[in-house]
């Protein structure tokens, strides 16, 4: 009974789910191994999809085939528009989940996915022969046949827990660990860092005074994450706010020491931007209160996410924390927070094709790569299982450019710079941030995701017709004359051009606003109006990013010879082999002068 | 397969008679090249770095001088190569044989600044120093020296990091704001924002006009001498150069093209243009001189705008000018018996024939050379990237004013804020997004 799969992806989180439908919408007979079927698609941490630059990521996935952008929309609870008080290109959509629906949701969807079948087992090993990928063993030591392994453990290689002094080996919260699997990475070459993370701990509704709570409502009427889709979301619940203050970190200073943090318990690297309200607390003290936005867990519990105070003190500190809060007095925790750390591999060992360097055959996607984060993961999910399909096909690998997509800035940015603390996207890490908003994902990469067949005909045609719509309506609003009562006349498009004028405050100028535009449509079209000078300027910018992009370097070069260029870049280069000059300039350690003395000489040799 | 490996030699004293001169030579070869013509106590090939040694210097048996022979040792060295400095005795004999030598011997000629583009190429300097020291070797006038050396110690580093360090941090803070404003951070005060971003741009500007200086200071105050034809203007270049490059005849429409040639007036470098005279012709490849005269003139830092003052006065072409600076010449006085005209203190009276008046006409072209109105000791820009640059950073400060201003969207002012950095980042090496992020962790208390 050897079935030799075309692919097996390992790990049912969110870079294995949208690695697996990818691969199988696209033909290739697959199978996802999860360790409990419960599982698939959990939100280990925050319950909640989006954010700054989280949201473009998830927009981007969905516009590209993905998953993670439907099943929020049909699982959200509150949907709210990030920085609305800023400009356009930094509006991001987030909604909280209700937990257990979005993992049920997500099954649904694998289950249902043609091409995908799903088996509950631990993998243990890697079969590996000449340095190319065979298949993997299970812990019954049943052996699986493919031609192609996609690993995507999230934080389960060898991961360990921390509850204030206490520690034990476990994945995520009360599951198992994956013992094994690094042991076998590393007999074949891979190397391993560790990266630690942490979750606060979660209250019980019931036990909260909401009068001391300020209250967050959410958006009316919704914005979705999916594009041309017909899924209603709800959006019937609000957050709350609160903040710590000097009787909390009081709290937390005395007991510093009993923490598994400050203990040298734990050695993993955490990152900054989300750092354990004990690390808050010690790296700047002078800093009163550190605000935490209590965020429900679901329509059908009473469990709450404290979202702010990520800890690992025990669950004695971690009650007195809590209940010096105001709001929080009386709150009881249903659930305590901890530190997990786990394997990762530091990415220098994998190429922009999200394949490693070593091992032909297998992908590496998600916090094995070293990032955090549910759309980070995602999104090296289906770059994951479309190269890997793409490699079945002899087809070279598709790589989304830092000047197209958050998903380019991202893989670019842990394949050429390397991850030294697990890697959050931030809307400051894209240089052409004014072009890849929100709002135009779908025309970054909706024609991408429908060439790879990710996207159904269905919603292709939808995106053209807008399409259509919207060059129709710019060439209106250039030709026709705004109705201004003997004034100086002005062209539709220079009165939208204004600050304060909106979309629908045109039929006032006379303009006739037909009922085939949608609401998103309208707002895209003003905003590219009003910011067209900025747009243009940036697209300019991306032109002259394009000619570094393009200068290819032969992928043998031995740079090791070149003497006018300095040691540290030549080893460096050397290490990353870099696909372009683009590419190159951007390594850590390689300066302006060494992009110039690589300039003349691949000059010298090439012509 | 390495172009850069061949071994370079040049004389890196200035030309003229001097006490002693110096032959130097960089490159992998350079040891086995002197060995060949070397007689030393030490056999050259045992030389350690950094080491001065005695010997003659010989070529087929003959000794050719008497020489001291510095060793620099690959990577201890200016280039990053093996250099050899030999200290000859001056005079332009026995140094330029000394360099034929070393030619024959396997060395070829080195191009100007090719011992700062090795030093570059392999790591030894950053790109302003480079620049500054190929501006110092082509720096003809004492003034340009002073720039080239403060620039090569950094004041121009150090001037622009000041401000682009100021730039980082209203970045800093504004990414903050984009990428954590749900943190209840405190929000960007606009009114501020626009104050902080009015100071910089002072800075830039103040940059940008000392680019103006520093040019003129490194590659020379041009003064281009225009007019109608035959008022003289060949006659007063070649009295101006002293020497007689122009053609000069008496027949209208001489100068066709037109002439440059670089003289030092009280250690500054001027270019002085002769230019074809501007009036209206039928001669086709006579119009053609005309409007090259134009577009020299364009480029002038000074004009000379000569008269023939025994002629009519027209000066109809003047007005097609803009608004150069310019000098006025009347030419010919030594054909004016009445002296007493010359009264206008704002004109300079000349004769090209007699000199009469010549240094008067210098001492106005001095006058009109302000270099001093800047400080030059915080560094000053000096070659037309640099400004090119400088005036790109500038141009985006404003925009980011504008923005600011209008209130348009951080992002937008992140933007130009960005675009501004990059501009001046081009001078002295870049700054990645990476760091801004860091500087955000390193400040601000921020992740949920």
């Amino acid at each position: 009974m050897n079935i030799i799969y075309d692919i097996i992806v390992v790990g049912g989180g969110h870079a294995g789910c949208e690695a697996a439908v990818a691969a199988a919408k696209r033909g290739a007979n697959t199978l996802l191994f999860v360790i409990k079927l419960e599982t698939i698609g959990r939100m280990s941490c925050n319950p909640a999809v989006g954010g700054l630059a989280k949201g473009h990521l998830a927009r981007e996935i969905d516009a590209l085939g993905g998953v993670i952008g439907q099943c929020i929309d049909k699982t959200g609870i509150h949907f709210r528009m990030l920085n609305k008080s800023k400009g356009p290109a930094v509006w991001a959509p987030r909604a909280q989940a209700d937990r257990m629906n979005y993992q049920l949701e997500m099954r649904s969807i694998v289950e249902h996915q043609n091409n995908l079948e799903i088996k509950e087992a631990l993998v243990e090993e890697l079969l590996i022969k000449n340095g190319e990928v065979k298949g993997v063993k299970t812990q019954y030591q049943q052996k699986y046949f493919s031609k192609i392994v996609i690993l995507a453990p999230g934080t389960f290689l060898r991961g360990k827990i921390h509850i204030g002094l206490k520690k034990y080996s476990s994945g995520r919260a009360g599951e198992f660990s994956s013992e094994k699997l690094s042991k076998s990475l590393q007999k074949n070459g891979i190397n391993l860092s560790r990266f630690k993370t942490g979750t606060p701990p979660r209250l019980d509704s019931r036990t909260l005074d909401f009068s001391k709570l300020e209250e967050q409502f959410p958006d009316k009427p919704p914005v979705k994450f999916s594009f041309y889709t017909n899924i209603k979301p709800k959006n019937s619940v609000s957050c709350f706010l609160t903040s710590t203050n000097s009787k909390t970190h009081k709290i937390i200073s005395k007991n510093l020491k009993k923490s598994s943090l400050f203990s040298g318990n734990i050695t993993g690297i955490g990152a900054r931007y989300c750092p354990s309200i004990e690390d808050k607390i010690k790296k700047f003290p002078e800093k009163e209160q550190h605000q935490i936005f209590l965020e429900p867990e679901g329509l059908n519990t009473f469990e709450i996410y404290a979202n702010g105070i990520p800890t690992s003190f025990s669950p004695k500190i971690q009650h007195k924390i809590v209940q010096s809060i105001s709001g929080l007095e009386k709150a009881k925790i249903m659930r305590y927070g901890y530190a997990i750390e786990y394997d990762c591999v530091p990415t220098e060992q994998i190429l922009i094709s999200l394949e490693a360097k070593k091992i032909k055959g297998l992908f590496l996607a998600g916090q094995i790569n070293g990032t955090s984060g549910y759309e980070e993961a995602a999104a090296q999910g289906i770059i994951a299982g479309i190269n890997a399909t793409n490699k079945l096909l002899k087809k070279s690998p598709i790589i989304l450019g830092r000047d197209n997509s958050y998903i380019g800035v991202l893989i670019d940015d842990i394949v050429t710079k390397g991850v030294d603390e697990p890697y959050r996207m931030f809307t400051a890490r894209a240089e052409y941030r004014l072009h890849l908003r929100q709002d135009n994902a779908d025309e970054r990469l909706m024609p991408r995701g429908y060439e790879l067949g990710l996207i159904s005909k269905k919603r292709y045609d939808k995106f053209c017709d807008a399409l259509k719509i919207k060059k129709r309506e710019i060439k209106k609003l250039k030709s026709e004359t705004a109705n201004s009562k003997g004034k100086k006349s002005h062209k539709m498009i220079e009165v939208l051009r204004r600050p304060e004028i909106n979309f629908d405050d045109l039929k006032k100028f006379g303009y006739k606003i037909k009922n085939d535009i949608s609401d998103s449509l309208k707002e895209k079209i003003a905003l590219e109006i009003k910011y067209e000078g900025y747009i243009k300027r940036q697209l300019r910018e991306i032109e002259k990013f394009n000619y570094l992009e393009t200068k290819e370097i032969p992928p043998d070069l031995d740079y090791m010879n070149f003497n006018s260029i300095s040691y540290e870049a030549r080893e460096k280069l050397s290490k990353i082999k870099p696909i372009s000059i683009g590419q190159a300039s951007r390594i850590p350690g390689v300066t302006y002068a060494d992009i110039s003395a690589l300039l003349i000489k691949l000059k010298s040799i090439y012509g | 397969m390495n172009k850069h490996n061949s071994t370079i030699a040049a004389i890196s004293t200035p030309a003229g008679i001097g006490g002693i001169s110096i032959v130097r030579m960089s490159g992998s070869k350079s040891i086995s090249i002197l060995s060949k013509s070397l007689k030393c106590k030490t056999l050259p090939k045992n030389f350690r770095t950094n080491s001065i040694h005695h010997g003659k210097f010989v070529d087929s048996g003959k000794i050719i001088d008497d020489v001291m022979v510095s060793v620099f040792i690959s990577p201890n060295s200016y280039t990053g190569e093996d250099i050899v400095e030999i200290n000859c005795h001056g005079g332009n004999f026995v140094t330029h044989r000394i360099l034929q030598i070393l030619l024959k011997n396997g060395a070829q000629i080195a191009k100007p600044g090719e011992f700062t583009k090795r030093a570059f190429l392999n790591g030894k300097m950053d790109l302003t120093e480079a620049e500054a020291v190929i501006d110092l070797i082509h720096s003809k006038t004492k003034h340009s020296q002073e720039v080239a050396i403060s620039q090569l110690e950094g004041k121009l580093y150090s001037s622009i990091k000041k401000i682009l360090n100021k730039i980082t941090t209203l970045r800093t803070e504004i990414e903050l704001n984009i990428d954590f404003s749900e943190q209840g951070l405190e929000k960007i005060n606009f009114k501020e924002l626009l104050e902080k971003l009015r100071i910089i741009k002072k800075e830039i500007e103040l940059l940008v006009n000392t680019g103006n200086e520093g040019i003129i200071l490194n590659e020379g105050y041009r003064v281009v001498i225009a007019g109608e034809s035959n008022a003289g203007k060949s006659s007063i270049f070649n009295k101006l150069v002293e020497n007689e490059r122009s053609i000069v005849t008496d027949i209208p429409g001489t100068t066709r093209d037109y002439i440059e040639e670089d003289i030092s007036l009280q250690g500054y470098l001027i270019k002085v243009f002769d230019t074809a005279g501007l009036r209206k012709s039928n001669n086709k490849i006579e119009n053609v001189g005309i409007e090259k005269s134009f577009s020299i003139i364009n480029k002038a830092h000074l004009l000379l705008w000569v008269h023939d003052i025994t002629a009519n006065i027209k000066s109809s072409m003047k007005s097609q000018l803009n608004d150069k600076d310019f000098i006025e010449v009347f030419n010919k006085i030594d054909l004016v018996k009445n002296k007493t005209i010359y009264k206008n203190s704002s004109i300079a009276y000349v004769s090209a024939l007699t000199g009469e008046g010549i240094d008067k006409l210098k001492a106005k072209i001095i006058s009109k050379i302000d270099v001093n109105k800047y400080d030059i000791s915080n560094g000053l820009i000096s070659n037309s990237r640099q400004l090119a640059a400088a005036t790109k950073g500038l141009k985006a400060l404003k925009k980011a004013m504008k923005a600011t201003q209008e209130k348009i969207g951080l992002e937008f002012i992140a933007f130009d804020l960005r675009t501004a950095s990059k501009a001046l980042e081009e001078i002295i090496g870049k700054i990645t997004s990476d760091e801004i992020i860091n500087s955000i962790f390193d400040k601000f208390c921020v992740g949920k």
